[in-house]
């Protein structure tokens, strides 16, 4: 199963992969993987045009080159993208 | 043989669809729904408290009010002379869009101009389910510390009002307003916020204001 998972979705990789094996566990989807694709928050300057880096995940109260207000994007997915599984072959 | 499926779809989208139909039926009634988020202890019922009457006979108000358990939020609402609805989550920590379509069968609360949605105290969970609302506001008391924008960025981001609560503690308090203002800012260009004491009255006429004009505006966007 993949995942995709936003940084302001309320969703934490680490605990859902925990769930994940919890409710799994004995049952036949026994070992199944969780992949989770990771999708930060952007905080783009629409003044220099680009996004900026976070640094340590601490948010940026401005644009540390030109000072602006900066614009939040993304972050916010909690999709299933992918499921694949095995089929017993005729 | 291994299968590949592509998905692709959102993990909440059976909330999402609930919550088209309650937009649908909230904007057939014309009221405004405001679903407000704020830790536990911040001050939800007491800015209903003091909303209500003030906005007065401009616009007629319904209340929805999730908790964990216990009566005693919409026990205060009524109180006003309002038709409130409890939602009794039992142990879970914010509401969805299902309990609150079982609200509204299980109780007459529309027509009304304004529902208000107290959400269950926590910052975290109840960002993500949409309950068919207008909009979300963000709660923030004096008390809670001028970090919890960044701290708790979720919310703040999705929030197009903050409502800074117990601004009469103001004097007593460390708490850098300027700060928070550029927190809520840099998370929300287009978000506003607004200072409120329930208790001083200071801030409540701009925040019934603001719920006039935006039932208006949605009243106009109907027609």
């Amino acid at each position: 199963m993949r995942l995709a998972i936003g940084e302001l979705s309320a969703v934490e990789p680490d605990l859902i992969r925990f769930g994940w094996q919890a409710v799994t566990a004995d049952t036949p989807d026994a070992g199944a993987e969780l992949e989770v694709v990771w999708c930060p928050a952007v905080q783009r300057c629409e003044a220099c045009g680009e996004d900026k880096r976070q640094r340590d995940a601490v948010w940026l109260p401005l644009c540390p080159d030109c000072g602006q207000l900066l614009q939040v994007a993304g972050g916010t997915e909690l999709d299933v993208l992918q499921l694949t599984y095995l089929t017993e072959s005729d | 043989m291994k299968t590949v499926v592509e998905v692709r779809r959102k993990a909440l989208a059976a909330n999402d669809q609930v919550a088209a139909e309650l937009r649908r039926r909230f904007t057939d009634s014309g009221t405004l729904v405001v679903n407000l988020i704020s830790s536990p202890g911040s001050g939800k019922t007491a800015l209903l408290e003091a909303t209500i009457p003030a906005l007065g006979d401009r616009c007629s108000c319904a209340v929805i009010v999730g908790d964990l358990a216990t009566e005693r939020d919409a026990d205060r609402i009524r109180t006003l002379g309002v038709r409130a609805h409890q939602v009794l989550t039992g142990g879970a920590c914010h509401l969805d869009a299902r309990q609150v379509a079982q609200a509204l069968a299980a109780m007459s609360l529309l027509p009304a101009d304004l529902l208000f949605i107290e959400n269950v105290g926590n910052l975290i969970c109840p960002t993500t389910y949409d309950l068919g609302e207008d909009f979300k506001v963000a709660l923030l008391s004096v008390t809670e510390g001028d970090d919890k924008p960044f701290k708790y960025p979720a919310i703040f981001a999705r929030a197009e009002v903050t409502v800074v609560t117990k601004s009469d503690l103001l004097p007593h308090v460390r708490f850098d307003l300027g700060a928070v203002r550029q927190q809520v800012a840099s998370l929300n260009p287009i978000g506003r916020l607004l200072v409120t004491s329930a208790t001083s009255g200071d801030g409540i006429s701009s925040w019934c204001d603001l719920l006039a004009a935006r039932r208006a505006a949605k009243l106009a966007g109907r027609r």
